[in-house]
């Protein structure tokens, strides 16, 4: 079976006022279903932009970035959300959870937006991925009433609601103290043995050390994959 | 301190340039504001000095005295001797009639004697030839429409029975009574030859008057004088009337309007300062981290306020800018809409200053005052407030009503979500629904001030008058034959003799006023009174009268008074007791009821009449307008002449020519009010989507398309617009009363027969729809094409 994650010569550059500026320098990566990666490396390396590469929220200026089978240099924006809702759950730094929603609601938009699973199975499987990541207690409350872990887990159960083989999280646990780092940490564990891709970008040493893949990006360049 | 402030200036001018749409937004909604003021200014400055400089052009007469058997021209220069004069001129002014449609009509025939020596009341040439020869005529230019016919085409007129052809040769321009339109008959001038010919005489029966300024207040005392020395040169005057020669006639119909659009126009400049309130908390909330930042750095309260003050001056100054040009001349439009209604050329365009003044004053000042309550709030945030602030923004949601809301179960996610965001700023959005849910009350309002007329014309008119055509003979013929006969015809209802003349009333305060007098059966089948006091007339009144509520109400004239009622033209001064008060709207609220026996008494006849109200079995205006002329072909069979007829929508063509003029004012400013609202609900959803960007660019990256986003967006807009029309419809209940009982009380002295606009409601759903769409399509669409990448790394 193919890889989820398939990167080519991938090259990044973003043009500023100062000329064009090369982010990603001919990266190629491979990563297999059920790996649970760590993207390590210094501030302004090019972490943020090739996590962003697998979302299709950037584009590559050359390159080839295959996800879950889908070569996503071919999709305008529509088709690109469309997809990213059914094949990548993404997790914020700030959680990002919609205000005006309650929990579950915020869990069950990914399935209206995808029209993933018939209108009566919504809500169970929404409880059903709360209850997994132990927030069934808390689903009629709005963002603003739960704790930013609760929050982080919540936005973890809506980045599974759609049931998509990879997860992707830019300093998922940067915004969270360590104990509860910790417990959404193992959340993640969890998910990869049951057979979902992570991959993640983290500045927590202590975590990076624990996954069982860590690349290590520097001035755009994958310097160290193990 | 003060290159802080320069620093803080290059900030605030990036801000503005950054946020182009904002600040167009901004400006646009202080311009609507400024133009609906403006505009009203404009009018109201260019319209009253140009009528004002027009009339007193033209040496507007003070008094003028009828002496309908004519009077010498020795005898009218005699009167300028008389003190206080400082002028006297005559002219023929007669009643004939024409042909119009195969029907008579009347007009008003004047022979003004020397064209080029006119001092008072001037009449202009205009086009055409300027001196009507035998067999010509000059028209006044407003009676060309109402004839229906141009320079060069032919009129036929009455001549002593037989008919003759005239040819217009020219236009005039008569500015010294309102327009004919209102008046109903067309005017023309011929030369006394032609007089001759259509009457057999040519007497000069109109003098006119000028009172020397400095006894302007004796203007009553040197009338006096004036009929006196006629009266004692052997002359019958039979009508006094004093005019106020500074005041055209029209003006006071002109400042209820001003009044009334002075309203809507304060009304639009309080909704645009809402919306200004809205942009700059909306700003205040966005900048929230910066304001930290600045304050972290040494910045204080004031120095922040100074900052924004100076966004608010430039949406100021932008919005007046873009305003001032527009409501120059859509004022000076409008204005010159109104002269051409009341038959008055303006002056050139120009500039009104004192609508500069205003606008300046008004678009500058406004902004401020909307502005005040969010620059303080946002300025006095603590550093402390200000970086613990993160999150999506744009509002928690964490609020009653939004929880409350978070109740309603079973709507889709996307509505859902659409109706909790629609109340996500409770601030924003009351205002917001305040500005729309005005807007369309006060278009409901304005549709039911129009229905409210139409309702009470008709009632007034066809209620109180219940009769379907006039028909004036031409010699007086006996009751008791012609009234079966014109019954006899088989849609023929009803008919009765009615009498109808001028006639001069001496109150017993001493003060004469000209009214209408009309006389009927006292148990009339037609005429429904409105009576405020007293009774009507019955049988067996010896000298009852039944007056107009006007006289009531302006001269005092109470129940039990005695008044004396000249008819002119040789009869005696008779006296009547005031049995009743009652409302009639013809002519001006003078008419005032005796009964046709009394008043036979008085005319010494017996049996006789020379008018005719007749009613008929079906009443629309085509069968109105054929069975008259079959009327007309009977009575004709039976050698009765008849001289003209009038048919009761004309004669109700004639009252509600004039408030139309103030509907369409009505409706151009409820459309302003309209589009205030619509800009509100604008701002507010690109306000929004400003500060939900990051929040878009989450709902993208779990999988929303521009579909979808567009959908939450307009759903949420929709959800705004539905609830300010329900608000609308509410609030426009006790506005529509309001408005068409101040209407009402300005225009008629009475509030209108009310007539709630329902069709109002109708459209102003479709308009509200339209509004709610296009609000919201230009920022949704705006907030689907940012890339998930923009939104999320949006400030
Ligand atoms: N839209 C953009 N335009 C221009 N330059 C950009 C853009 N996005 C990122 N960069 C640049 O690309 C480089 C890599 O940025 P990136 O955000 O990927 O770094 P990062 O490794 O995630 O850093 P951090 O650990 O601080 O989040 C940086 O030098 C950044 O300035
Ligand atoms: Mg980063």
């Amino acid at each position: 079976m193919a890889d989820v994650i398939e990167i080519e010569h991938l090259n990044k550059e973003f043009a500023t006022d100062a000329g064009a500026v090369r982010v990603l320098r001919d990266v190629s990566l491979n990563v297999a279903r059920g790996e649970f990666v760590a993207v390590v490396g210094p501030s302004g390396s090019g972490k943020s932009t090739l996590i962003n590469m697998l979302t299709g929220i950037d584009r590559p200026t050359s390159g080839r970035v295959m996800v879950a089978g889908t070569n996503l240099n071919r999709m305008n924006e529509n088709q690109m959300a469309r997809w990213r809702g059914r094949n990548v759950g993404v997790i914020f730094q700030f959680f990002q959870l919609l205000p005006t929603l309650t929990i579950l609601e915020n869990v069950m938009l990914p399935m209206d937006f995808c029209n993933a699973y018939p209108v009566s199975e919504r809500k169970p499987r929404a409880l059903h991925l709360l209850d997994q990541v132990g927030l069934a207690d808390q689903a009629h409350k709005l963002p603003s009433a739960v704790s930013g872990g609760q929050q982080q887990r919540a936005a973890i159960a809506r980045a599974l609601a759609n049931d998509p083989p990879l997860i992707v999280g830019d300093e998922p646990t940067g915004n969270l103290d360590s104990k509860t780092a910790e417990q959404v940490f193992d959340m993640f564990g969890e998910l990869s043995r049951r057979g979902k891709t992570l991959m993640l970008v983290t500045h927590d040493r202590e975590l990076a050390k624990r996954m069982p893949r860590v690349v290590r990006v520097q001035d755009g360049i994958v310097i160290r994959d193990t | 301190m003060l290159n802080s402030l320069r620093t803080l200036r290059h900030k605030t001018f990036r801000d503005l340039r950054g946020n182009l749409n904002r600040t167009l937004l901004v400006a646009l909604s202080i311009a609507i504001g400024v133009l609906g003021v403006g505009m009203i200014v404009v009018t109201q400055d260019i319209l009253t000095s140009d009528i004002r400089a027009r009339y007193r052009a033209i040496n507007p007469a003070q008094i003028e005295i009828s002496v309908p058997n004519g009077v010498k021209p020795d005898d009218v220069a005699m009167l300028q001797k008389v003190p206080g004069v400082a002028d006297a001129q005559a002219r023929a002014v007669f009643n004939g009639r024409y042909r119009n449609d195969n029907e008579w009509k009347t007009m008003e025939f004047i022979v003004i004697p020397e064209p080029d020596a006119q001092t008072i009341n001037i009449v202009a040439p205009e086009r055409g030839k300027w001196y009507a020869e035998r067999g010509q005529v000059i028209a006044e230019r407003a009676s060309l429409g109402a004839m229906n016919a141009q320079i060069g085409d032919t009129i036929v007129v009455d001549a002593l029975g037989s008919e003759k052809v005239l040819t217009i040769v020219g236009t005039a321009h008569q500015q010294d009574d309102v327009m004919a339109s209102v008046k109903g008959n067309p005017i023309v001038f011929i030369n006394a030859d032609t007089l001759k010919q259509l009457q057999g005489h040519d007497r000069v029966n109109t003098i006119y008057l000028t009172v020397a300024p400095r006894d302007a207040s004796q203007q009553a005392a040197v009338a006096d004088a004036a009929r006196d020395k006629l009266e004692r040169a052997g002359y019958t005057v039979a009508r006094v009337t004093l005019r106020d020669s500074n005041v055209h006639p029209a003006q006071d119909v002109l400042n209820v309007l001003f009044l009334v659009m002075g309203i809507l126009g304060v009304l639009s400049l309080l909704l645009s300062s809402f919306l200004v309130t809205n942009t700059i908390s909306a700003l205040v909330a966005q900048q929230i981290k910066q304001i930290g930042v600045m304050k972290a750095i040494g910045a204080d309260t004031l120095l922040i306020m100074r900052a924004y003050a100076l966004t608010v001056l430039v949406y100021g100054l932008l919005g007046t800018a873009l305003a001032m040009p527009f409501a120059e001349r859509a004022g000076y439009q409008l204005a010159n809409y109104l002269a051409r209604q009341i038959n008055v050329d303006l002056f050139p365009y120009r500039p009104s200053h004192t609508a500069q003044i205003v606008m300046l004053a008004v678009g500058l000042i406004v902004p401020f005052i909307a502005a005040i309550k969010p620059l303080w709030e946002g300025a006095r945030i603590t550093v402390r407030q200000a970086i613990s602030d993160y999150g999506l923004g744009g509002g928690s949601g964490n609020h009653r009503l939004s929880r409350w809301l978070g109740e309603i179960r079973g709507l889709p996610r996307v509505w859902a979500l659409a109706l909790r965001n629609a109340v996500r700023v409770p601030d924003r959005l009351a205002l917001t629904l305040i500005t729309l849910m005005l807007g369309g009350a006060i278009f409901i309002a304005v549709l039911s001030v129009d229905a409210s007329f139409a309702n009470t014309i008709g009632n007034l008119i066809e209620g109180q008058y219940g009769m379907d055509a006039l028909f004036a003979f031409k010699r007086d013929q006996r009751v008791s034959w012609v009234v079966p006969l014109v019954e006899s015809h088989q849609e023929v209802a009803h008919a009765e003799a009615w009498y109808f003349n001028q006639a001069t009333m001496k109150l017993a305060s001493g003060q004469n006023v000209q009214v209408l007098l009309e006389a009927g059966p006292d148990d009339t089948q037609f005429y429904k009174p409105r009576l405020q006091a007293g009774r009507w007339l019955q049988a067996g009144d010896e000298n009852a009268i039944v007056i107009n509520r006007k006289w009531a109400e302006q001269e005092g004239v109470k129940i039990g008074d005695i008044v004396k009622l000249d008819l002119g033209e040789g009869y005696a001064e008779t006296e009547w007791v005031v049995v009743g008060i009652n409302q009639d709207l013809v002519q001006k609220q003078t008419s005032v009821f005796v009964s046709f026996d009394a008043l036979d008494r008085v005319l010494k006849r017996t049996d006789k009449t020379i008018t005719l109200e007749v009613q008929y079995k079906n009443h629309d205006a085509a069968s109105q307008k054929e069975i008259t002329r079959e009327v007309i072909a009977l009575l004709n069979t039976k050698g009765i002449d008849v001289f003209s007829t009038q048919i009761l929508g004309d004669i109700k063509n004639q009252v509600t020519s004039l408030y139309h003029i103030l509907v369409v004012f009505l409706l151009v400013m409820s459309f302003l009010t309209a589009l205030v609202g619509g800009i509100g609900l604008m701002g507010m959803m690109s306000i929004n989507v400003l500060e939900r960007s990051k929040e878009i660019g989450v709902m993208r990256a779990i999988g929303a398309d521009s579909r979808d986003i567009v959908k939450i967006f307009w759903g949420e807009s929709i959800v705004i617009a539905l609830v300010s029309f329900a608000l609308a419809i509410i609030a426009s209940v006790p506005l529509s009363r309001g408005m068409a009982r101040a209407v009402g009380m300005a225009f008629i002295q009475t509030p209108l027969d009310f007539a709630y606009a329902y069709n109002g409601i109708a459209y102003w759903f479709v308009i509200v729809i339209v509004v709610g769409t296009l609000a919201s399509i230009a920022p949704a669409l705006s907030a689907a094409n940012l890339s998930v990448r923009q939104s999320l790394s949006y400030e």
